[in-house]
């Protein structure tokens, strides 16, 4: 049911080619959503060490966690053996990793789901249950590896960079008029121009309009991707709200007109008060893009923690009468989850904007401080 | 041990609580503005989810904060 | 729990390469196509509703242009019409005058005419009368007046007594 929800949101793209896709939207859609929920029966043994066939204690902190957080693999479901042990099944994703200088390259799935060391050159190296990389001589290493998150982004750049360059073809060159995608284009770009940027920012708005429109569709479609079952929690990852966050504090500094600064240096207030004020108003500079990074951040893994409780309940109850009434209300939150997916999106782009706008003050519109 | 992530948990929804009395506040009011002055509403409604952001900014840096504590 | 806010440099490096790049790319292949091709539309809907404008002002000119024609048009034709009835009015009452004249003045030479006429007549028919008088007299009177003075004396002062209206 949520499938339909998602596949409705692409359907004006155009008719033919709308129906063949919400088709296999609704296919692949179905096939996670079975798949998942058989990993999720499994994760209650997977928590605990597989090789114990006794009391299979399930520990939903820790599996919430697990699929919270960032991960080597994309895991997609487990499989029992003849003898009742689970095999994990997932995608294996390339580990890049640097350490003494030297770049290794390899598939996650060399580790065997942390059960192997993985020897290159005089370097070992080992995984732990949390994912961290470390390497057995004590050596210090760099990860940059396509995690999970990172497979997750670079699929929503793909669909970012189809969806938008092929909404800039689709205009009539005679008439200007907008065709297919970009009947469904330019409505967004549009809102972000003429609800988020003007309003805000003022005659500057063109000069920010990149970041603006690229920020406000990043997140969107990475928060909409993180919704789908199996799917990451890209945009409910610190690292991602903090790099967003940095790109709004750069801008928004590097924009920064004398009388912004003079706000922070020279506030309007008694010398002896200088003292206080001016570090007051640098926290200021740095609070406003640190509350951008927590608002997202929290938001987004909240919504993925809420959904997965609510399927964790049908485990820590042990009973499938429970399941029908969990999965209304993972019916109910994915719905509003969707609107938060857009309204995280809108209020990140609109509050970046707003101090952007708040940067580029002129003397002439501070009268009232 | 068992207490910490307690005590945790209790500020996390005294926070929710100061979030929601908040936000409660400022959708009654853009509630009232907007039958008041049904014309004016895309622009409450622009202010109302930016006063809304940061009241809930405050919260969620709560929120952290007790999920830092709760280890 | 604390794993949730640790940030990753591998994840910050990865995010911040690909959105740049993202940014750049859709910057130049999606962005300025897209805002251009919107302004651009606005800019020819604001000419088209400009010349439309002044097509509108134009043709209301035209318009007020052919009504002061047209006004000027009929004062003429009925300067025109005035001019021509006035003409009629005068060629018709000169023409009945001159009739008028005309046949007053063949009516008086016919007058006189007839009173010429009369008069000879009345003179001739006197004469006659007067010869045929003269003439009855001298038969009658033949016997009996012999003096033919005495005869003419008395047919004199006969005649005298006749008068003719």
């Amino acid at each position: 049911m949520p499938a339909a929800l998602k596949t409705n949101a692409f359907l004006p793209v155009s008719q033919l080619s709308a129906s063949r896709f919400a088709f296999i939207f609704t296919f692949v859609f179905c096939t996670l959503l079975f798949f998942s929920g058989k990993s999720w029966a499994s994760d209650q043994s997977n928590a605990e060490d597989s090789s114990k066939t006794g009391a299979e204690e399930f520990d939903a902190i820790s599996t919430i966690l697990h699929h919270v957080l960032d991960n080597h693999d994309w895991h997609l479901f487990d499989s029992k053996d003849q003898d009742g042990t689970l095999h994990p099944v997932s995608i294996p994703l390339p580990i890049i990793l640097l350490s003494e200088g030297q770049l290794d390259v390899f598939m996650s799935s060399a580790f065997e789901h942390g059960h192997a060391t993985v020897q290159r050159g005089s370097r070992a190296y080992e995984i732990d249950n949390h994912g961290h990389i470390t390497e057995s001589n004590g050596h210090s290493v760099l990860d940059f590896s396509i995690t999970k998150n990172v497979a997750s982004m670079l699929i929503a750049v793909l669909l970012l960079l189809i969806i938008f360059t092929r909404g800039a073809k689709s205009y009539d060159a005679s008439s200007g008029r907008p065709q297919g995608i970009a009947k469904v284009v330019e409505p967004l770009v549009l809102f972000v121009r003429d609800d988020i940027a003007i309003p805000n920012i003022g005659d500057q708005y063109k000069k920010y309009m990149p970041y603006l429109l690229t920020a406000f569709f990043f997140i969107w479609i990475n928060n909409l991707l993180g919704l789908i079952p199996t799917g990451a929690n890209f945009t409910g990852n610190i690292s991602v709200t903090a790099t967003l966050a940095f790109f709004t504090l750069l801008i928004t500094n590097f924009s920064g007109t004398k009388t912004y600064w003079g706000h922070v240096f020279t506030p309007h207030v008694p010398l002896w008060l200088y003292p206080i004020m001016i570090p007051v108003e640098m926290v200021g500079v740095v609070a406003k893009p640190i509350a951008l990074m927590i608002r997202l951040f929290a938001n987004i893994t909240a919504g993925h923690i809420i959904i997965l409780s609510l399927i964790s309940l049908i485990f820590v109850f042990k009973s499938l009468a429970m399941a029908p009434v969990a999965l209304g209300f993972v019916l109910f939150i994915s719905c509003i989850e969707l609107l938060v997916a857009a309204l995280q999106a809108y209020v990140f782009t609109l509050l970046s904007a707003l101090f952007i706008g708040l940067a580029l003050e002129q003397p002439a519109t501070d009268a009232h401080h | 041990m068992t207490t910490l992530p307690g005590i945790a948990a209790i500020g996390a929804g005294l926070a929710v609580l100061g979030a929601g009395i908040g936000i409660g506040r400022i959708g009654a009011s853009a509630l009232e503005a907007i039958a008041r002055q049904p014309e004016a509403a895309g622009k409450i409604q622009t202010v109302m989810i930016i006063a809304a952001a940061l009241v809930e900014g405050a919260a969620l840096f709560a929120v952290v904060v007790s999920l830092l504590v709760a280890g | 729990m604390k794993e949730l806010i640790q940030p990753n440099l591998g994840l910050v490096v990865w995010t911040s390469l690909s959105f740049l790049i993202l940014m750049f790319v859709l910057r130049k292949y999606a962005w300025k196509p897209i805002l251009e091709a919107v302004e651009e539309r606005d800019q020819k809907i604001a000419q088209a509703l400009k010349e439309a404008e002044n097509a509108r002002k134009e043709v209301g000119s035209l318009s007020s242009e052919r009504d002061k024609l047209l006004a000027d048009i009929k004062d003429e034709r009925d300067q025109i019409l005035a001019d021509a009835a006035k003409t009629r009015d005068f060629i018709v009452s000169e023409a009945k005058h001159k009739a008028t004249e005309e046949a007053s003045r063949i009516l008086e030479t016919a007058r006189e005419a007839i009173h010429n006429e009369r008069m000879a007549a009345v003179t001739e028919v006197r004469n006659m009368a007067a010869k045929l008088a003269i003439d009855v007299a001298e038969k009658v009177l033949g016997n009996h007046f012999a003096d033919q003075a005495k005869q003419e004396e008395f047919v004199r002062a006969e005649m005298d007594k006749i008068k003719l209206n």
